[in-house]
């Protein structure tokens, strides 16, 4: 097993810049994961320590939203919108096609890491709809052949 | 302005605390409000379990909504009990139960037809008390003995061990713990007389339950019997070497020592009748069994040497002469047929069972069957008998027999038997005994103007006949069942009739554990895998005479339980059933508000049991997300759970998932304490924790440290079992760590000699104790020692509470955990001077300070000024406490309180009173004077220097 | 007037491609040399025509609509250098102005897609601050709380509780250190209006909150916004670090003895944290789980503190009503609401996009007029307002005016302003289905009813749409369903069977075609639906390779054939079909 220290390390780093309050506990978090791209439990443990706060109630809090990982992340991240617009505009179809093309189920990684696809309430682009994100890039309008399309540019980036 | 507010709560006006919410003003006025989520000494409310609706009328105009949020104002009208807010409270339940998993009761209890606490008597049993296991059974049913010999067990059929390897022995157990109890048995009281008198028809099963439960409610009971002797058919249908005449007899004398009449060779409709029972009884209880045996419509049936089942048993126990032949053809293959064929077995005949199913069909139990089989009886499946062949001169000769085959399922839902055309087979045969079925004499029923239906006297939901103060139970109206269903049917009449003496029959309804069995939460979707981890521990079967032996008389054929294998075998139950059984507030609100685990079902998640802390079972699967234990340990600052995930997902757990065991919290008990289930849960310092219903033995002192809690102690028949604070919280030393396994009086070992003797105590030792243990020494030349501390504390409990800032060191909150509750989290700060400090005994910070102290009465013997004790001594007295390492002594005598700090070094032990059995005073570490009740009795002499002095 | 060209650079622009279309236009224009500014705008509120390049010549405003990188040459050959517009991709123009906002009145999103949201200098052209000048030197506190109750402004948020009376609340409540909070989480499904407004007029939020901050005494603040916003967010922090440098926020605002400061919080990812409860837990560093109320926000908020929440359309209505007056902005919708509303239109629409109205504007004129009415000119169904708390209205209310009162009449909400329009292809068990899975798994777990309630009530629902419900399953749903509205902790459960209840109320036939005719006419239940293949097939085989069973066989030219037994429903052949030869039963 590697050794946890750099991270232990690199975390203090990054909780020096926030004060010792209870209220910094999510931005702390999210700086956290922001670096990480996810957040090990030794990252929690040296919160807790710095906040003097029980781990599980920082592990309570991290559970509770959404935004936070506790397993790494591929390479690229796949969000597919479940809004409503997109929805009734067949977000499920959307969602299935890419479930197959990756051959992983949403909130999976690909064996490879190259892809974890996610479930996502809404982007806000409804007007797009159906619309997924890739990293920072939204796609909309989507039918099969985009969505194929989509992967393939992605796949094609890593080779 | 007045801190007091008028609020109208269901109709009467209250004055209530201005400041508290809606339920506050209802609990401070005995108006019962049931809540899952709030929490006494917390003050905000969580408002989580949505259980504590009530509807208010104020400012908002008629609301139903939750009772622990909404503040008090001027005007409010508050309703507890209308029907929206109890199907609103139901709902809740229902939901939460729906998400619930675990059996409140174990499946051996849930089956038991008489609803015995099966987990509960095994768990004495296991623990070496066998006559708290019969007293438990007492509590339901009057007939132990009985049903420790001849119970057909259907718990058996449903204990869960059985998917490790085999069910519990549980019927043999219980017939060990009924006959330890045998000769001198426990005998409830009868508590008053309320001068009403039963008349109960009938003494069988039935009738002599409910004799014992309306005795019990202080009743006259007279027992009418047309047979000679009670009993009925224990008697008269049970043969002896199931049911010895002797142990059947003394059951019955116990029964009737209560001060219960019994008439016997009284015929029911012959030589009494019910207008002659009306008038000389308040109520009549009509229990008269059901005696007529089945016969079917066969031809030859008529011919001599035809028998019914029933009566041949009957005629046998009578001792008549019975005319079987030599050959003998039992036709049926229940009980009755296997204790007619053995019965007739015994008699020295060949006998062969013919049975128109399968084995696997057959009713009889597997063990009766084998037990048959291995006497020499054989067995025709699948034969059908079509015709007794004989003459009227000769009787019976030979029966002409069908072979079947298994068809299509009937409507009981077995494979139904089929003739197989053309194939037939004949048997030799003397006698016929046709044990197929029996049933209750209608016609004499129906003469006394009783109402039948079908074949059974007709009883309303309330056990009550069609004549006023008639009731009945049992047989009569079952039709023919088993001893256990008799008894628990007519413990339930009983109550029913109690409740028509006192004029409240309206108000009626079968007990909470009879009702157990008709949807509870339970476990059905458990199989072999989940017990694949379990030790495979194979039953231990009680002994049986040799078949060839047995069949020469009709004699008791099992040899009994020694103490040893009966505990060994009961620490093989898996105590399915919750622990939290009697104390469960989502339970006992279920049973309130008529929530099943019906009413909503869905998806649950299945959890993992976390058995890993030493005192604390955690099991999520219970847990009702209440969130009490997160907010008591946040209140502890120690955050030893919380919440994990959100929505339906949402678990309270420790970081991570992490093992409760690996927590470093001594604040835990706590927790549990907290829990309104059984979702964390202690387990008592007993072999098997039960669960058992726990009596409060009284308040005294904890004397787990320094602190001297106040602590009410539960337990069972003497021995206490769980301590619980008086108010705020104990922590898990004194919850877990402090309740002594006693010693008694035969575990003395020595004397105190006649010596110069120095007395070492411990730092729990009371004043009194001290200044007797001083005497003592001072008597011989010697003197009193302690290992009394460096200092003590120099600020009192009302200063610590009002100081702004406190240093606390670990190591004291290590020794006394619940000083943790007395020191806000906000006045904690880093050591400085002049700040109060609460420190351990070791440390080296300047006053003023709090020293947290592990003896309870370190702070007095520290004022006692005593000595340091001596390297050499010639005899060492040590007093309640371990011996002292690197110290010489000629002679040591150990005094010890606790079974579990006897010495194995010390030349004399000899036992004292514990904590929870003395009276005495001690000091606490801030300097206050409390005062030890005892809480356990003792058989110890309250001097404890009397015992030993030569 | 110097031509300027603005490009709508906000997320919905740029996820249809904003960014190459401005690398494309940049580079064209520079390679002529041509001297015209472009400008990067937030959304106009057209996002079914993104990218959108606007071009401001002496002639006029043109819009162009779906612009592609292929078509950037051409318009600044043509329209920059000749001075000719490029007629086929002009969706506005002088001579025909684009209907889309005819029935629009525009007072939140005045600036949105006009002008540059990272320069404060073009908020303060358009009027920017005015505001906040008149109420510190002209106004006391009370009289800015009273003018915002003469406005009749009602809260953006969902609930529409009446801001000024909110604001006096605090202002009333004792204590010398106040909070607000800008929510800004904006969590229904289907909603953009908030992400719109503080992507394309993050200055009008702020300086709403500073006079709000001033109005009640509050010194310090916190906008709480989705994470998922990191364009708004980064535009949040450019406008108060423009603010702050401005001197309209910091220490002695405009040199009077005001200060404040705003701060702001990440969102983590929790629709709950919508309910300001929640919201303030989140902030405070907690799970959002929500608390009782009593004590209200206003007497106990933000780290034990008076606090006021709005939300970001509430904050953008403030400047405005201060500087045109309580009286106008109470002329404009109806009597008991004032003001606009900003719609997110979407679904089944031909014209999706935010849209400004009027309260009390009826549903036809916006789903028709500004929408164009329903894609492909299928029949309208129904359409959802107000998100997962909100409700299905069907067609007899088209002609409702969009009021708090009515629409909650009907059994919708007003919400934060979602709105989706469905056809005929749209389930409503499913749909219903759609918005109680969402609630249901956004629920905080806290209550009993909404955590345990909500997933039964699914649980029922999806019987419903595998067709195995029964009768008493409707009943069931029911009373749960007013149970868990009745009795639950926060308005997420309370509100949670809201879209069920109303398709119950409306639409009751589908539930009875699910349960008892097992059809799902709108042939969105999979386990109720069948797809074939007709006698129109070609056998050109793009069904058989996209079919992820293989349940697809055919010779290429003749007609193919679904093995049902191997058919997952998954309905990629009707996706793919050229010749529309897949039916669905």
């Amino acid at each position: 097993m590697k050794s946890s220290q750099p991270k232990k390390e690199k975390t203090r780093e990054i909780l020096n810049s926030f004060t010792s309050e209870e209220s910094s506990l999510i931005p702390m978090l999210q700086a956290c994961q922001k670096h990480f791209g996810y957040l090990p439990r030794v990252v929690m443990e040296e919160i807790s320590s710095y906040l003097d706060m029980p781990l599980s109630n920082v592990y309570g809090v991290t559970t509770f939203y959404a935004q936070f990982r506790l397993e790494p992340l591929g390479d690229h991240l796949v969000k597919v919108c479940h809004g409503t617009a997109c929805h009734v505009r067949g977000a499920d179809k959307i969602n299935e096609l890419l479930e197959n093309e990756l051959g992983i189920k949403s909130g999976e990684t690909t064996p490879d890491g190259t892809f974890t696809l996610e479930r996502v309430a809404c982007l806000g682009c409804c007007s797009l709809a159906p619309v997924i994100m890739v990293d920072e890039t939204a796609h909309g309008n989507l039918d099969r052949d985009k969505v194929k399309a989509v992967v393939e540019k992605y796949r094609g980036d890593d080779k | 302005m007045s801190d007091k507010i008028t609020v109208k709560i269901d109709g009467e006006e209250y004055e209530c605390a201005k400041d508290g919410s809606v339920l506050d003003a209802c609990r401070e006025n005995g108006i019962f409000i049931p809540t899952l989520c709030e929490i006494e000494h917390i003050e905000e409310p969580f408002g989580g379990c949505r259980v504590c609706l009530v509807e208010i009328t104020g400012p908002r105009g008629t609301i139903v909504t939750t009772s622990c949020d909404t503040p008090l104002s001027d005007d409010l009208e508050i309703r507890t009990e209308t029907a929206e807010i109890i199907e609103g409270r139901r709902s809740a339940i229902e939901l939460l139960l729906s998400e619930h998993t675990g059996d409140c009761v174990a499946p051996c209890s849930r089956e038991c037809p008489a609803s015995l606490d099966v987990q509960g008597y095994l768990a004495h049993i296991a623990n070496g008390m066998p006559r708290e296991a019969v007293k438990l059974i007492k509590e339901q049913t009057p007939l132990a003995l009985s049903l420790g010999r001849a119970c057909f067990a259907p718990c058996e059929e449903e204990c869960r061990r059985q998917m490790v390897e085999e069910p519990i022995s549980i019927r043999q157990e219980k017939q060990y713990a009924a006959e330890v109890d045998i000769n001198d048995p426990w005998t409830p009281d009868v508590p008053y007389d309320t001068g009403k008198s039963i008349g109960i028809v009938g003494g069988g099963p039935a009738g002599l339950t409910a004799a014992y439960f309306l005795r019990l409610k202080g009743h006259r009971v007279t027992i009418y019997d047309m047979m000679p002797e009670l009993g009925g058919m224990m008697r008269y249908g049970i043969p002896n070497y199931r049911l010895p005449k002797d142990i059947l007899d003394k059951e019955i004398q116990w029964i009737l020592d209560l001060g219960v009449d019994a008439k016997t060779d009284v015929e029911f409709g012959e030589d009494i009748h019910l207008e002659d029972l009306k008038e000389v009884h308040d109520a009549v209880f009509v229990s008269t069994g059901a005696w007529e045996s089945w016969m079917i419509p066969i031809e030859g049936k008529d011919l001599p040497r035809v028998y019914g089942g029933i009566d041949f048993l009957i005629d046998h126990t009578l001792g008549k002469d019975i005319d079987i032949g030599e050959k003998v053809m039992v036709v049926g293959c229940g009980n009755t047929a296997m204790d007619v064929a053995r019965t007739a077995r015994r008699m020295g005949k060949d006998v062969t069972i013919a049975y128109r199913r399968s084995a696997e069909q057959a009713p009889a139990s597997d063990e009766e069957m084998r037990e048959a089989m291995e006497e020499g009886i054989r067995f025709e499946y699948l034969t059908n008998p079509e015709k007794i062949c004989g003459c009227e001169m000769n009787g019976v000769s030979k029966v002409t027999c069908a072979r079947m085959e298994l068809g299509e399922p009937d409507a009981s839902g077995r494979a139904r038997p089929v003739k197989i055309e053309g194939e037939k087979v004949e048997f030799e045969a003397d006698s016929v005994i046709l044990a197929i079925g029996q049933s209750p004499e209608v016609e004499k029923l129906e003469e006394e103007g009783l109402q039948v239906e079908k074949y059974t006297l007709s009883v309303n939901d309330k056990f009550a006949t069609n004549l006023e103060g008639v009731f009945a139970a049992g047989d009569v109206t079952l039709g023919p069942c088993s001893i256990v269903e008799c008894t628990g049917h007519a413990r339930e009449a009983a109550f029913a009739v109690d409740a028509y003496l006192s004029g409240v029959l309206n108000e009626y309804s079968p007990s909470e554990d009879y009702r157990l069995p008709f949807g509870y939460i339970h476990t059905d979707e458990k199989d072999e895998e989940d017990f694949a981890d379990w030790n495979r521990i194979p039953r231990l079967k009680m002994q049986l005479r040799h078949p060839d032996e047995r069949v020469k008389d009709n004699d008791a054929i099992e040899m009994g339980f020694k103490p040893a294998i009966a505990i060994q075998e009961a620490e093989r139950c898996l105590e399915c059933g919750c622990l939290d059984r009697f104390m469960c507030k989502l339970k006992d609100y279920a049973d309130i508000y008529g929530a099943s685990q019906e009413g909503q079902q869905g998806f649950k998640y299945e959890h993992e049991i976390d058995e890993s802390h030493p005192w604390i079972i955690r099991d999520p699967g219970k847990c009702v997300l209440c969130g009490s234990c997160v907010r008591t340990t946040e209140e502890h600052g120690e955050g030893v759970v919380q919440f994990v995930h959100r929505g339906f997902q949402t678990v309270v757990e420790p970081a991570f998932g992490d093992p409760l065991g690996d927590t470093d919290s001594l604040m835990v008990g706590s927790l549990a304490d907290a829990c309104p289930t059984g979702a964390l849960e202690e387990v008592p310092p007993s072999n098997k924790p039960g669960p058992f219903e726990l009596d409060k033995m009284g308040d005294t002192y904890c004397m787990g440290c320094g602190l001297g809690c106040p602590t009410v102690v539960y337990g069972n028949d003497n021995v206490p079992l769980r301590l619980a604070p008086v108010r705020g919280h104990l922590c898990d030393i004194g919850k877990f760590q402090s309740i002594p396994k006693l010693v008694a009086s035969q575990d003395k070992h020595g004397t105190i000699v006649d010596k110069k003797i120095n007395v070492y105590a411990s730092l729990n030792t009371t004043f009194e104790e001290a200044e007797a243990l001083k005497e003592l020494a001072e008597g011989t030349g010697g003197e009193l020692y302690a290992d009394i501390p460096d200092k003590v504390s120099t600020v009192g409990r009302e200063e610590l509470l009002e100081a702004e800032e406190i240093y606390v060191e670990d190591e004291a909150l290590a020794i006394s955990p619940v000083l943790k509750d007395l020191i806000p989290r906000s006045k904690l700060v880093e050591w400085k001077e002049d700040v109060i400090s609460v420190v351990a005994p070791s440390s080296d910070v300047e006053p003023p300070y709090v020293v947290a102290q592990a003896g309870a009465n370190a702070y007095g013997l520290y004022e006692m000024n005593l000595p340091q004790l001596p390297e050499q001594n010639e005899v060492l007295l040590v007093y309640d406490t371990d011996i002292p390492e690197d110290i010489d002594a000629k002679y040591i005598i150990q005094m010890v309180s606790d079974a579990r700090d006897i010495s194995k070094t010390a030349d004399a032990v000899i036992p004292i009173r514990s904590w929870l059995e003395k009276e005495g005073t001690i000091k606490n570490l801030f300097g206050e004077r409390v005062k030890l009740k005892p809480v356990v009795d003792s058989e110890l002499p309250k001097n404890p220097l009397s015992i030993g002095k030569v | 007037m110097n031509t300027k060209v603005l490009i709508g650079y906000a997320s919905c622009g740029i996820a249809a491609g904003a960014g190459e279309v401005d690398r494309a236009l940049r580079s064209r224009i520079a390679k002529r040399s041509l001297d015209i500014e472009i400008t990067k705008v937030g959304c106009v509120g057209m996002c079914h025509n993104e990218p959108i390049i606007e071009i401001h010549d002496p002639n006029g405003v043109y819009v162009y609509g779906d612009v592609e990188v292929s078509d950037v040459d051409e318009i600044v050959e043509s329209h920059l250098v000749e001075g000719v517009p490029v007629e086929e991709k002009l969706i506005s123009s002088p001579e025909e102005s684009y209907d889309y906002f005819d029935v629009q009145e525009k007072i939140v999103l005045r600036n949105s897609g006009v002008i540059d949201p990272e320069d404060i200098g073009d908020y303060i052209d358009s009027g920017g601050y005015e505001a906040l000048k008149k109420v510190l030197t002209e106004m006391s506190p009370q009289e800015v709380i009273d003018e915002i109750k003469n406005s009749n402004l009602r809260g953006r948020g969902g609930a529409g509780f009446p801001t000024g009376l909110k604001w006096q609340f605090a202002a009333n409540a004792p204590g010398d250190e106040k909070y607000i909070i800008c929510n800004a989480d904006e969590g229904d499904p289907g909603a953009f209006m908030d992400r719109s407004i503080l992507e394309g007029d993050p200055h009008a939020v702020l300086e709403g909150m500073i006079i709000g901050a001033y109005a009640i005494g509050a010194s310090d603040s916190y906008i709480y916004c989705r994470a998922e916003y990191p364009l708004a967010l980064k535009r949040l922090d450019i406008g108060i670090e423009q603010a702050k440098e401005k001197g309209f926020l910091g220490e002695n605002i405009l040199g009077t003895d005001f200060s404040f400061d705003i701060h702001i919080k990440e969102g983590a990812g929790a629709f709950v944290c919508g309910e300001e409860t929640a919201l303030m837990h989140s902030i405070e560093g907690e799970r959002g789980m929500p608390r009782p109320r009593p004590p209200f926000p206003a007497q106990k908020g933000l780290f034990g503190k008076p606090t006021n929440i709005n939300n970001v359309e509430t904050w953008a209505n403030i400047p405005w009503i201060i500087r045109n007056g309580a009286e106008e902005y109470a002329s404009i919708g109806t009597e008991r609401s004032g003001g606009t509303k900003v719609f997110a239109l979407a679904g089944k629409i031909k014209r999706g996009g935010l849209v400004e109205v009027p309260i009390g504007t009826p549903l036809r004129e916006i789903i028709y007029n500004v929408g164009g009415g329903i894609d492909e000119d299928l029949e309208f169904k129904a359409v959802q307002l107000g998100g997962p708390s909100g409700g299905c209205l069907p067609a007899e209310y088209l002609d409702t005016p969009v009021d708090y009162e009515t629409l909650t009449e009907a059994g919708a909400i007003m919400g934060s302003g979602g709105m989706i329009v469905m056809d005929e292809c749209d389930c409503m068990v499913n749909v219903a289905r759609y918005f109680l899975d969402f609630t249901q798994k956004e629920s905080c777990g806290k209550c009993t009813f909404c955590r345990v309630g909500t997933k039964r009530m699914l649980e029922i629902l999806d019987k419903f749409t595998h067709g195995s419900g029964t009768l008493e399953d409707i009943e069931s749903i029911k009373n749960l369903a007013s149970n868990i509205k009745a009795y639950s902790l926060c308005g997420l459960g309370q509100t949670a069977p809201n879209p069920v209840l109303t398709t119950l109320r409306y639409f009751e036939h589908e539930y009875y075609d699910h349960l008892q005719e097992q059809t799902c006419s709108a042939g969105v239940c999979r386990e109720l639906i069948t797809f074939t293949i007709t006698d129109a097939c070609v056998g050109c085989t793009r069904c058989a390779s996209e079919c992820p069973t293989e349940a697809i066989t055919g010779e290429r030219g003749e007609q193919h054939v679904i093995d049902q037994e191997y058919c997952i429903k998954c309905g990629a052949c009707h996706d793919v079909c050229p010749v529309n030869a897949v039916e669905v039963d």
